[in-house]
């Protein structure tokens, strides 16, 4: 038999916080697999009358002797479940139910929570307070990184635990059985029990894999540091009906393709590559970017124009606010495809630009897929006929191949040369960051591209064009505006480790020594740094910790004016 | 009052996707143009000069269900009479205003036809021709009416007396290629206008290369090398004619000395065509095009 004091900083006291935020109605707090009741007396001083069943006869005696309410329950019985439990309430008014650290006990947690739902229903659905360990704390998936899986006497990993939860799993599966959630306070631990043993590389933060795990971590979901999950659901009326999911078979390709409606021929173009595409295996989500409905309207009717077996293909979504990446995103939390490409409405492809995108999927399953581009240079036009028109020959100026080390420097890529995996988009959370005035999808690119690789189909399939005049993402931002969202990538990819493609060490080495001339030998680079160190070693500055923010900022001033210092020179 | 037109095109070993690609646009493009009141009847003529017929009558059922409303014509040739002889055939029992010849490896947008329609209610205007995507052809055209050099055979609107009057495509003299150069020059001379229309958008399955330059096969250089040298003999620039002689003999590859053996054989056989007179007034030789080029 276990037995786990009350503390305010466990599991427990959260469970206590939550109570009161709910302000629970008087009544009977039933807690079910209390084990030795470490939350009675603390419920007993909140004017709750307590009822613990426990399945342990030896912990039963303790809690008797301690004046506590405890009743002898197995949990397995699904059967009798409700009916035992009902009969020990004996008709009082239920303010809520406890079950802290027991559904990963149970063999057939399905089974119990139908009974679980049976029983609440019973007893007039009073709120259900549950704790349950997070088997995807960062302790546990960093050592199954390195092969371990250390069951131990108690914690995250007790031996006596027969289920494991993430917060997915245990999302889902209370709301297949009906409860839907409404509050959470759940209890962090950094370092968990599983911190162990001392400097294995995985686990310690400070050092490269473990910060590579902990960002990797950290991508999946918002419990990297979570060791109990502590939630209160509320029971459901109605039956939960499985949601209405679309059953057909979902496409390769999702083509995120963003307009704001003005563009009338351009978009007609681009809509006509698409229409004509050799392998017709995609969807077009068709973001239109206008606050007036009218050009939504406008690109319905042209869509309507085309085939059926191409206009059924086109979904039109249309987005208000936020600036140039919100459509992107918008298409991109839409998409049903494998992969997801873009193809803004002033870009054109070739007819094999869906089909080399799959040949590229199918050869590297998970990669990237980057096909070459070519550019041509546009220009408004005078006369009735045409707004525009090409103003040079169609060149191809980008290497033919990604190369990583290059584009953290500047993109090679335009948006619309390469498709993305939508399982890893989804898995490591990543978006568009819609804060970045321009440079979105490189940003992108470079923070998927990281984790997935990139492969070549080395074939040009799309022509970006080039608008001379007033038009163009290239024309309408400064350079400064370039120079800014340009430094707020490469900083948001410094802030920790990347993955680099095999390969690149050699490339690395033949260059360190350049990397080292520019850094060591720069005498304003070195008096910079300098400043930086004594801004940051005095005392005023050790004693104001509240401003440390500024001084974040600070140092990502300086050094940008680094940079810039060395790039000049 | 609303036109009619023949649709025509020609097909040569065209995978069924490809066709089923082509077909796709055929409706939306016929309804656009009748919702606009600019069409009456639309007629479908396809012209097959593969080995063996590649429409089966399970495709022709099939496709006549995607093309619901225009009345579908397949014709077997049995033999390669190429593009010009081929499409001079399938113009031949054509009874329609307009002749929209298009190629088969196409996918016209919706409003295409309409625009062209509009265009040619003019009755100075011969040849009204689609803008192609991705790759626009550089010629240059007036900014304000549209008049062109010449139109290129992808897909143009021709009306069909005027097809008739100047007896069509040459296929004797241009097999494959510069034979729309060659019709859109003759339209010209006689008296008619060749205007681009660039709203007429058309998507033309070319491929780009890796230098950025257009795809092309040895048999489209074969072909292109000989109407150029055949254009120049036709239109009365022996200068351009030597000119061209001279390079290939000098830097041409196979397929282009193999263009300048042909065309010596007909001169010396005395079968090449005598140069039209009143030429110089419609040909147009810049560098080395039939047009001038805005790039």
């Amino acid at each position: 038999m276990k037995s786990f004091d009350f503390a305010w900083r466990s599991p427990y006291g959260h469970i206590i916080r939550l109570v009161e935020e709910l302000a629970l109605s008087p009544g009977l707090v039933l807690d079910i697999g209390c084990g030795t009741a470490p939350l009675a007396e603390q419920l007993a001083e909140r004017g709750y009358d307590y009822l613990g069943l426990e399945i342990d006869e030896e912990a039963i005696v303790l809690m008797t002797e301690r004046g506590i309410d405890a009743r002898w329950l197995d949990l397995r019985k699904h059967e009798t479940l409700a009916a035992e439990i009902v009969e020990l309430v004996a008709g009082r008014p239920v303010a809520a139910i406890l079950m802290l650290d027991v559904l990963e006990h149970i063999p057939a947690p399905n089974d119990f929570l139908a009974a679980l739902r049976t029983t609440t229903t019973q007893l007039g659905r009073p709120p259900l307070l549950m704790s349950v360990p997070n088997a995807t704390h960062i302790d546990v998936v960093a050592k199954l990184a390195a092969a371990r899986w250390d069951m131990r006497p108690s914690g995250l990993l007790d031996q006596t635990h027969v289920g494991f939860f993430g917060e997915a799993r245990l999302t889902d599966m209370l709301a297949g059985h009906g409860w839907r959630q409404i509050a959470q306070n759940d209890f962090s631990l950094d370092p968990s029990d599983q911190h162990f043993p001392a400097d294995l590389a995985h686990i310690e933060a400070q050092t490269n894999l473990g910060a590579f795990l902990r960002a990797l971590r950290e991508a999946a979901d918002d419990h990297t540091l979570v060791n109990q999950f502590v939630r209160a659901y509320v029971l459901l009326e109605t039956t939960p009906r499985t949601p209405e999911v679309d059953t057909s078979p979902a496409p390769f390709l999702s083509v995120a393709m963003r307009t704001t409606g003005d563009r009338e021929i351009a978009l007609l173009d681009a809509l006509t590559c698409l229409a004509a595409q050799t392998d017709p295996d995609f969807e077009v989500l068709l973001a239109v970017h206008h606050h007036d409905p009218v050009r939504a309207e406008f690109c319905r009717q042209l869509v309507s124009t085309f085939h059926p077996s191409f206009a059924f293909r086109v979904r039109i979504l249309e987005v208000v606010g936020g600036g140039r990446s919100r459509p992107l995103n918008v298409a991109l939390d839409e998409a049903r495809g494998r992969y997801l490409a873009f193809l803004d409405d002033d870009d054109l492809v070739t007819g094999d630009w869906v089909e080399q995108f799959r040949v590229g999927a199918e050869r590297r399953p998970g990669r990237v897929v980057r096909s070459a581009s070519a550019d041509q240079s546009h220009a408004v036009r005078t006369g009735p006929l045409m707004p525009y028109e090409p103003t040079g020959p169609v060149v191809v100026t980008r290497p033919l191949r990604f190369d990583a080390l290059t584009h953290y420097h500047h993109n090679e890529t335009p948006i619309c040369s390469f498709a993305l995996p939508m399982e890893t988009l989804r898995s490591l959370r990543l978006r568009f960051d819609e804060s970045l005035a321009v440079v979105e999808d490189w940003d992108l690119l470079m923070r998927t591209s990281t984790w997935t690789g990139v492969i070549d189909t080395e074939v040009v399939t799309s022509l970006y064009r080039r608008w001379d005049a007033v038009e163009g993402s290239l024309a309408q931002h400064d350079s400064q505006v370039w120079d800014v969202a340009r430094e707020a990538v490469l900083d948001r990819l410094d802030a920790g480790p990347v993955l680099l493609p095999a390969g690149t060490v050699r490339r690395l080495a033949s260059n360190a020594a350049h990397y080292r001339i520019e850094d060591a030998t720069d005498p304003r680079v070195a008096e910079l740094e300098a400043r930086l160190a004594a801004f940051e070693n005095a005392q005023w500055w050790r004693l104001t910790a509240p401003m440390r923010r500024v001084g974040t900022i600070g140092r990502r001033v300086a050094r940008r004016v680094a940079r810039r210092v060395a790039r000049r020179t | 009052m609303a036109a009619t037109v023949q649709i025509q095109t020609v097909l040569y070993n065209n995978a069924i996707g490809e066709i089923w690609r082509f077909m796709q646009a055929i409706k939306p493009m016929v309804d656009h143009a009748r919702g606009e009141g600019l069409l009456g009847s639309a007629h479908l003529v396809v012209g097959d000069c593969s080995n063996a017929p590649r429409l089966g009558d399970a495709d022709l059922g099939d496709l006549g269900r995607c093309a619901e409303g225009i009345e579908l014509d397949y014709r077997f040739f049995g033999a390669n009479l190429m593009f010009g002889r081929g499409h001079n055939t399938l113009a031949a029992s054509a009874t329609d205003e307009h002749l929209l010849v298009i190629n088969p490896d196409t996918h016209a947008a919706p409003a295409m036809l309409s625009h062209l329609l509009c265009t040619a209610a003019d009755p100075a205007i011969g040849i009204a021709e689609a803008r192609q995507i991705p790759l626009e052809h550089p010629k240059s055209y007036d900014p304000w009416a549209g008049d062109t050099s010449w139109a290129s055979g992808c897909c143009v609107l021709i009306r069909e007396r005027v097809f008739r009057q100047v007896g069509g495509f040459d296929p004797d003299n241009f097999p494959l290629y510069c034979e729309d150069v060659d019709l859109s020059w003759r339209v010209r001379l006689a008296g008619f206008r060749v205007v681009y229309v660039p709203k007429a958008t058309i998507f033309h399955d070319k491929r780009i290369s890796n230098g950025g330059a257009i795809v092309v096969s040895d048999t489209e250089r074969y072909h292109s090398t000989f109407g150029g040298l055949m254009l120049a003999h036709r239109y009365g620039r022996p200068d351009i004619h030597r000119q061209i002689a001279g390079w290939i003999a000098h830097h041409g590859e196979e397929p282009q000395r193999r263009a300048l053996a042909e065309f010596m054989r007909r001169q010396n056989e005395g079968t090449a065509p005598d140069p039209l007179p009143g030429a110089e007034r419609v040909a147009e030789f810049v560098n080395g095009e039939y047009a001038l080029h805005r790039f």
